[in-house]
C-alpha cells in the first residue's frame, strides 16, 4: 500500500476549485505521474459532489414561517392591517397561534400598563389554544417531558408546576412568548369539559401590587376578566403565573388556590 | 423593516442548521422561534452590511450551545433497521397529523450513508460541513458564525471531509468472500 503523497494536500483544494491558477497546473501535472492522487481526487470530487446534492435542504415549514413572520411584524415599524385573522389561524400551529396571540395582546395593550396587557396576553392565548382543540391530545404523551425540557431550557420553575389531578387534567405543555419573553404554556381540561391555561413566565420586573389583589386565603392574587375569561394573576418566587379558565372569579379563586397550593 | 425582511428571506438557511444542530424538528422550531427573537432584541448590534444569515446562524449556534452544553439532551440518532421501522410503520399508519413532518424527516435522515456520516461528526465539525461544504457558504462566513479565524475553518473542514470519508468507506458492503466453498 503507498502511502500518502506529499502533494495530497492541495487535492482538496483543487477538489474544491480553490487553488490559485499556477498551482492548478502544477498539481494537474504531478497528478499524471502520481500514483496516489489521482485516487485521492477522485474521492475528494466525489465527496464534494455527494454533500452538494445528497443531503436534503428543506425549507422551513409553513407554519414555523408564518409565526416567524407574526414576529417580525410584531416588532416592525409597519402598521399591520387587521388582515384575515382566520387565514393565519388556519395556516399557523400551535407555536405560531401562541406567538401571534401574544403580540396582538400585547400591540392592542402596549402602551398600557403590563398586568393589563399580561391579562389581554392570557386570554388571547387561551382562545387560540381553544380553537385548535383538536390538535391537544396528540401532544398529551409529551406533556411531562416538554414541561421539564421548558423548564431546564429557560430555567422556568416549570417543575414545581400544577400537574393536574383527576378534575383537572393536564393535556398539553407547549412553549410560548410572553411579554418578550419564552414561556411555557400548560393547558388542562377540567371535568366539566373546559380549556384552562397555566401560562409560566420568567419574573422579571412584574409584580401585582396589594391594592389591586384580592385575598384567597392566606395569598393575594389578582383576579380579573379579559373576554370573557377569567384570569388569576400572581408572582410566585422567580416567575410569573398566568390562569386563564371560563370561570366566574369565586370559581377561578377555587381553581387558583388548588394550583398555588399545589406548587409551594 | 430591511432588518426583518433580510432576516426573514434566511428563514430555510436557519431553520436547516437548527434541524442538524437539534436533530429533531420540534427543538428545531423552538430553537428558530428563539434565534428570531434574540435577533429582533439585538437588532442594533447588526453591522450594516453584514451577512445576515451568518449573524442569525452565529446566534442560532449559541443558543444551541448553551442549551446543550452539558450533553443532557443529546437526542440519540435513530440507528439501524430496529428504530428505522418503527418510524416507517408510525408515518405509514398515520394520516398527515401535526408531527408527522419530522417522522417523514427523520426516514430521510435515516436514509443516505452520507447523511448519516455527517450526522455522527462532533458538532463542530458538523457545523463547518453543513455551511462550507452542504450551503456552499463562503469562509468568510463561516468563520464568523463559528467565531474562529478562517484557517481554523479550513483545517476543520478539511478534518471533517477526512473522517467522513473513513466513516462512508466503514458504512459501504465489505466485498464478502467468494473464495471456493470447503
Amino acid at each position: 500500500m503507498l502511502g500518502p503523497c506529499a502533494d495530497s494536500r492541495f487535492i482538496a483544494l483543487l477538489a474544491r476549485g480553490e487553488l490559485e491558477p499556477s498551482e492548478v497546473a502544477r498539481v494537474r501535472a504531478h497528478l499524471s505521474s502520481c500514483q496516489t492522487c489521482p485516487a485521492e481526487l477522485a474521492a475528494e470530487e466525489n465527496l464534494t459532489k455527494r454533500l452538494r446534492g445528497e443531503i436534503s435542504r428543506p425549507a422551513a415549514p409553513a407554519e414555523l414561517k408564518a409565526a416567524v413572520e407574526e414576529m417580525m411584524r410584531g416588532r416592525g415599524t409597519v402598521p399591520r392591517r387587521a388582515r384575515s385573522t382566520r387565514r393565519v389561524l388556519f395556516a399557523a400551529s400551535a407555536a405560531a397561534l401562541l406567538i401571534l396571540a401574544g403580540f396582538l395582546a400585547y400591540r392592542r395593550t402596549s402602551a398600557e400598563d403590563p398586568l393589563v396587557v399580561a391579562t389581554h396576553h392570557a386570554a388571547a392565548t387561551h382562545q387560540a389554544i381553544d380553537r385548535q382543540r383538536d390538535l391537544l391530545q396528540r401532544e398529551t404523551a409529551e406533556a411531562r417531558t416538554r414541561l421539564l425540557d421548558l423548564a431546564q431550557r429557560y430555567g422556568l420553575p416549570a417543575t414545581t408546576a400544577f400537574q393536574g389531578d383527576e378534575e383537572v387534567r393536564l393535556v398539553s405543555v407547549r412553549q410560548g412568548v410572553a411579554l418578550g419573553k419564552v414561556s411555557a404554556v400548560l393547558v388542562y381540561i377540567d371535568s366539566k369539559g373546559r380549556l384552562v391555561t397555566l401560562e409560566i413566565l420568567p419574573g422579571g420586573d412584574l409584580k401585582v401590587p396589594r391594592e389591586r389583589t384580592r385575598a384567597v386565603q392566606q395569598f393575594h392574587p389578582m383576579l380579573t376578566r379579559a373576554d370573557q375569561l377569567g384570569v388569576a394573576l400572581w408572582r410566585q418566587g422567580p416567575a410569573f403565573y398566568l390562569l386563564t379558565a371560563p370561570m366566574d372569579e369565586e370559581e377561578l379563586a377555587r381553581l387558583y388556590l388548588k394550583v398555588r397550593t399545589h406548587t409551594s | 423593516m430591511a432588518y426583518e425582511k433580510d432576516a426573514l428571506a434566511m428563514l430555510d438557511s436557519t431553520y436547516r442548521l437548527a434541524l442538524w444542530l437539534t436533530r429533531r424538528e420540534a427543538d428545531a422550531r423552538d430553537l428558530v422561534q428563539e434565534t428570531y427573537l434574540r435577533a429582533l432584541e439585538a437588532r442594533e448590534t447588526f453591522r450594516p452590511g453584514a451577512s445576515m444569515r451568518a449573524w442569525l446562524a452565529r446566534i442560532l449556534r449559541n443558543r444551541f450551545i448553551d442549551r446543550f452544553r452539558h450533553g443532557e439532551r443529546e437526542v440519540p440518532w435513530p440507528d439501524g433497521a430496529k428504530e428505522s421501522n418503527k418510524i416507517e410503520a408510525a408515518c405509514d399508519g398515520q394520516a398527515r397529523l401535526f408531527g408527522d413532518a419530522e417522522l417523514a424527516r427523520l426516514i430521510s435522515l435515516v436514509r443516505g450513508d452520507i447523511e448519516r456520516a455527517l450526522q455522527a461528526l462532533p458538532e463542530d465539525h458538523r457545523t463547518v460541513v453543513l455551511l462550507c461544504d452542504v450551503e456552499q457558504w463562503g469562509w468568510e462566513e463561516a468563520a464568523s458564525v463559528l467565531g474562529i479565524p478562517v484557517g481554523t475553518v479550513k483545517s476543520r473542514l478539511f478534518r471533517a471531509r477526512r473522517t467522513l470519508r473513513e466513516l462512508l468507506s466503514e458504512y459501504a458492503p465489505k466485498e464478502t468472500n467468494v473464495g471456493p466453498v470447503r
